[in-house]
C-alpha cells in the first residue's frame, strides 16, 4: 500500500515529543496536533525514500508501532542502537511506574545494554513520555517509518 | 497503393507501432508483478525447528494477511512474524496469549520458570523445542511483529500447499535431513 510503500501523513496526538513536535503552549497549556511526513523503512519497498540506501540512526524521530498495543503507533527519537549502553539517570514518574507494572512491561532498572535487533526510544519531553525508560528496548522491526517532517500547520515547516 | 515514401529511421514500423506498445505491456507486467509478488501472503521457511508440521528445507506457508498484528491469533496458532532480534521473519506456533502465564521450559543450565505474558505481546514456541530458538531465548514477541496466521503448508512448490484442517501436518524425517 502506499502508505508502507512510499510515503505517508499521519497526525501526532501527545506530548510526549514537546517542543520539537506537537509543542505545548506553556501559557494556555494547550498543544497542537501537528501533521507529520513519514517515510516508511521497509528495505523492499519498491518507492520509498529510505529503500536500501538508509540506515536508522541515533536521534532520528521515527514512527513504530506500540509493543503494548500493536494496532496503535507512537512517535518517539532514537536514543540507542543494537549494543549501545544506555545510561539512565532521573526517576521515572509514578504515573508511568504505574502504567508500565498495569502492562505486564517494566521493571527496567540501572545501566541496559541494547540488545541485537532491537532499539531504544525516548520522548523529547521526558516528564510526560511514556518511552523505553519505562518498558525497556524495542524491537527494530516494530519501527516502520522515519519522520521528514511536519507538514500541517504551515508555520510548523 | 500509397506513394512511397523515402526511408526515414524514425518512422520504421517498428518503432512507430511496435515499440511504444511493447513497452507498455513490458512495464505494466513489471509492475504487475512487482505488485503481486509484495502482496502474496506465501512465506519460505528453512530449519527444523518447526518439525514435523514444516520440513527442514524447502517449506512454504500460506497466510492469512488479514490476522496481521495478532488479530484473531489463538493459542495452537502458527504464526509468521517478523523477528524480534534481528532482520528477516519466523513462523512459530502461538503458545500463550497477553496475560497467561506460561512455563518457561528448563533448558541446559537454566532452571523451568513461570513468566506472565505482557499485553500487546503473546509467547511462541517451535514445536520442534530442543531445536528451536523462540520465546524461551527472546522474551514475548510483539503482536505488531506478527505478519499472519498460517493457512495452509507445504513443500517446495505453491501447488504442494495442503490447508491445516483435518491433516496430521506430518513430513517425513530421514536421518541427516538436520543439517
Amino acid at each position: 500500500t502506499i502508505s508502507t510503500h512510499i510515503l505517508t501523513i499521519d497526525r501526532l496526538t501527545g506530548p510526549s515529543m514537546s517542543p520539537a513536535l506537537n509543542p505545548t503552549n506553556r501559557l494556555t497549556h494547550t498543544s497542537s496536533s501537528d501533521y507529520l511526513l513519514i517515510s516508511p523503512l521497509r528495505f523492499h519497498a519498491p518507492f520509498s525514500f529510505s529503500r536500501c540506501i538508509y540506515t536508522l540512526a541515533r536521534g532520528d524521530v521515527v514512527s513504530f508501532r506500540k509493543p503494548q498495543n500493536p494496532e496503535e503507533r507512537g512517535v518517539k527519537r532514537v536514543i540507542g542502537l543494537p549494543g549501545d549502553r544506555i545510561i539512565r539517570r532521573g526517576e521515572r514518574s509514578e504515573f508511568n511506574k504505574r502504567h508500565a507494572r498495569n502492562l505486564g512491561l517494566g521493571k527496567v532498572d540501572g545501566d541496559v545494554v541494547v540488545p541485537a535487533g532491537r532499539v531504544w526510544l525516548e520522548g523529547d519531553n521526558w516528564r510526560e513520555s511514556f518511552d523505553s525508560n519505562d518498558v525497556g528496548s524495542v524491537p527494530i522491526q516494530l519501527v516502520e517509518g522515519r519522520v521528514l517532517g511536519v507538514v500541517w500547520p504551515p508555520g510548523r515547516w | 497503393m500509397p506513394p512511397r515514401l523515402p526511408h526515414l529511421p524514425k518512422a520504421s514500423p517498428f518503432r512507430q507501432f511496435l515499440l511504444p506498445r511493447s513497452l507498455k505491456i513490458y512495464t505494466s507486467s513489471a509492475l504487475l508483478a512487482l505488485a503481486v509478488y509484495h502482496t502474496t501472503p506465501i512465506y519460505p521457511t528453512t530449519g527444523p525447528s518447526m518439525l514435523p508440521f514444516l520440513p527442514v528445507h524447502n517449506g512454504i506457508v500460506l497466510y492469512n494477511p488479514l490476522t496481521k498484528r495478532g488479530r484473531n491469533v489463538r493459542v495452537g496458532d502458527v504464526v509468521v512474524a517478523k523477528s524480534p532480534y534481528q532482520g528477516g521473519g519466523i513462523v512459530k506456533r502461538v503458545v500463550g496469549l497477553p496475560g497467561d502465564v506460561v512455563c518457561v521450559d528448563g533448558d541446559a543450565g537454566r532452571e523451568r520458570r513461570y513468566a506472565k505474558v505482557p499485553a500487546g505481546h503473546v509467547w511462541v514456541a517451535g514445536d520442534n523445542v530442543p531445536w528451536s530458538v523462540d520465546s524461551r531465548h527472546y522474551g514475548p514477541l510483539a503482536m505488531g511483529l506478527i505478519i499472519g496466521k498460517v493457512v495452509a503448508v507445504g513443500e517446495d512448490y505453491w501447488w504442494n500447499l495442503r490447508g491445516l484442517e483435518g491433516s496430521d501436518g506430518m513430513v517425513r524425517v530421514e536421518e541427516g535431513d538436520v543439517d
